[in-house]
């Protein structure tokens, strides 16, 4: 399949996007024992996380298969902030409530799902400092004030407290933004209003896509599937054995001394214009005529900042060494050739873009300022939601 | 019915008996009023809901975290104002409504004034609290923010034949 290249992702690359990451499950956390919860549900480390800091983390069930992944901050001694994927948000919950409540009730921590608590705004790009320090006030962004993976509590566009992170997911300089629901609309026009000069623009998910790609970034359910173990999904840096006990450890141990099995690679095509569609198979030949499957790609799309195809896949871990080449099957029956990187990140693999310095900001000298009160916003907000009843609900209309 | 969404929200949590417990002034699944006309309900072992008007929403805030840190218990206060949605359905017709969508008995003797609960109403979790003024029966809805809309259409569709009235 031969795609044009988008044209979307250079905004972010170049300039400065904005995307609504708002469905991102958010958990609170409160009380002492936060970090004992964190370390139990996640297989890397949170003792010593201090406050004002973030860190990535994933966690796995109970037979080593990750299940789900994203950044905790800590925004006071003690006081936690969990993001899990869009699709997990329920799940993570249940399965924290379940470590509290059944296997460790002594445990003193109190967790209250706070997804829809926060409009979620990520701001990315070059530029992205710049025009998310004309929105605020009194939190300084200075490189060296608010490094990377770090998080602040404060004002933006006039709304008390917002949640302010220096993450990303697309490889640039970002930050994302959690403001008070109600207010969401409001920062997200204010963004698009004062940073007209900047070049900003809205992005979706697609651009988002192929950004993460670029970077290597992982999506869990995307780049594994239910059988995929943490070493599989290429996490072996974060996966800390050492540690006295975490969901998921004993099958880790085992799959930490095996040699076999899938590793996450990145993979490109030797002819950059042809995009493999996503689930083609990676394959070898077998005894006779028959072909072994020794893998899949699980996201791909041409690059626009390569101006090549580009790809993650899950692979034997016989093959999985940078430079080898493998052969993928195309669903016309056409075989081509791919090779292994030697990054899961194809764009920036040393991180330069998103340890971007620039000049720290000015905010604006009247910063905008929400309009019209919170009653009214939630009116409004109700009345642009979309809702359907639950699945399987009949309400019958009475005359 | 009238949307409150806009209410000021705080979820506290704390052992279900013990200090901060008596300092709300209630238990599960029964309702007072603090001293700064919040509405403090018990919405589940161990765990209130306080609503006040928007305004208050500071100074109760202040209130809550000030009473639950002298209590030198591990308890917890957390604004929920955002990420929830809030309704009121008031009327003499309101349990008649209610139960269409709602399997609990809304008789006096066993909901009286006072009373929470949570249960599936529409199907959908929801904190139902017995709140009457001026001796109007009145129910509270409280649910995620995500499904106040459809929650409001339900009640809407359910209350069609009691001639009901949505107040924005």
């Amino acid at each position: 399949m031969v795609l044009p290249p988008p044209t979307t992702s250079p905004t972010v690359r170049e300039n400065v996007g904005i995307i609504d990451v708002t469905p991102i499950g958010k958990l609170d956390l409160r009380g002492p024992d936060v970090a004992k919860l964190l370390n139990q549900l996640y297989v890397n480390k949170w003792s010593k996380l201090g406050v004002g800091r973030v860190r990535y983390g994933v966690m796995c069930a109970e037979d080593g298969v990750v299940m789900d992944d994203g950044v905790t901050g800590r925004l006071g001694e003690d006081h936690y902030l969990m993001s899990t994927t869009s699709s997990g948000a329920g799940t993570v919950w249940e399965w924290v409530e379940n470590w509290l409540q059944a296997e460790h009730p002594e445990w003193q921590v109190h967790v209250t799902p706070v997804t829809t608590a926060y409009a979620r705004i990520n701001v990315a790009g070059p530029h992205s400092r710049e025009l998310v320090g004309r929105l605020t006030g009194g939190i300084d962004l200075s490189a060296e004030s608010f490094p990377y993976m770090n998080v602040r509590s404060g004002r933006i566009a006039g709304v008390d407290d917002c949640v302010l992170w220096r993450i990303g997911f697309t490889g640039q300089l970002s930050y994302e933004l959690h403001v008070p629901a109600g207010y969401g609309l409001h920062v997200w026009e204010a963004l698009l209003e004062h940073g007209q000069d900047l070049g900003v623009a809205a992005f979706g998910v697609e651009a988002q896509r192929i950004l993460r790609l670029e970077k290597g970034h992982l999506i869990v359910g995307q780049d594994t599937d239910g059988l995929t173990r943490a070493y599989s999904a290429g996490l072996d840096w974060a996966v800390k054995l050492d540690k006295a006990d975490f969901a998921g450890k004993p099958e880790l141990v085992w799959q930490h001394g095996e040699t076999g099995g899938m590793r996450l690679v990145g993979l490109q095509p030797v002819d950059g214009s042809i995009v493999p569609p996503e689930a083609s198979q990676i394959v070898r030949p077998g005894r006779g005529t028959t072909l072994d499957i020794v893998g899949r790609i699980t996201p791909s799309r041409m690059s626009p900042t390569l101006r090549q195809s580009i790809c993650l896949g899950q692979l034997d871990a016989s093959l999985a060494s940078a430079g080898t080449e493998v052969t993928v099957r195309l669903p016309d029956g056409r075989d081509i050739s791919a090779r292994v990187t030697e990054h899961l990140a194809h764009v920036d693999p040393s991180g330069e873009r998103q340890q971007l310095v620039t000049d720290a900001p000015e905010p604006l000298a009247a910063p905008p300022s929400p309009r019209g009160s919170l009653a009214a916003r939630s009116s409004r907000t109700m009345c642009l939601q979309r809702s359907g009843p639950p699945e399987g609900q009949r309400i019958r209309r009475c005359a | 019915m009238i949307d409150l969404s806009g209410m000021a929200k705080f979820g506290v949590r704390a052992a279900s008996e013990g200090p901060v417990a008596r300092a709300l002034g209630t238990g599960f699944a029964r309702t007072t009023r603090g001293p700064d006309a919040s509405l403090v309900v018990g919405s589940g072992p161990g765990e209130w809901l306080v609503l006040a008007e928007q305004a208050a929403s500071s100074d109760v805030r202040a209130r809550l975290e000030s009473e639950t840190q002298s209590c030198d218990a591990f308890a917890s206060v957390v604004d929920l104002t955002h990420g929830r949605a809030l309704v009121r359905l008031a009327g003499p017709r309101s349990a008649d409504l209610l139960s269409k969508v709602c399997s609990i008995d809304f008789s006096d003797d066993v909901t009286p004034d006072g009373s929470a609960l949570r249960t599936s109403v529409a199907r959908l979790v929801t904190d139902v609290i017995r709140d009457d003024q001026d001796g109007v029966p009145g129910y509270l809805l409280h649910c995620e923010r995500s499904s106040g809309r459809y929650l409001a259409e339900a009640l809407v569709d359910a209350g069609t034949e009691f001639g009901i009235e949505s107040i924005r």
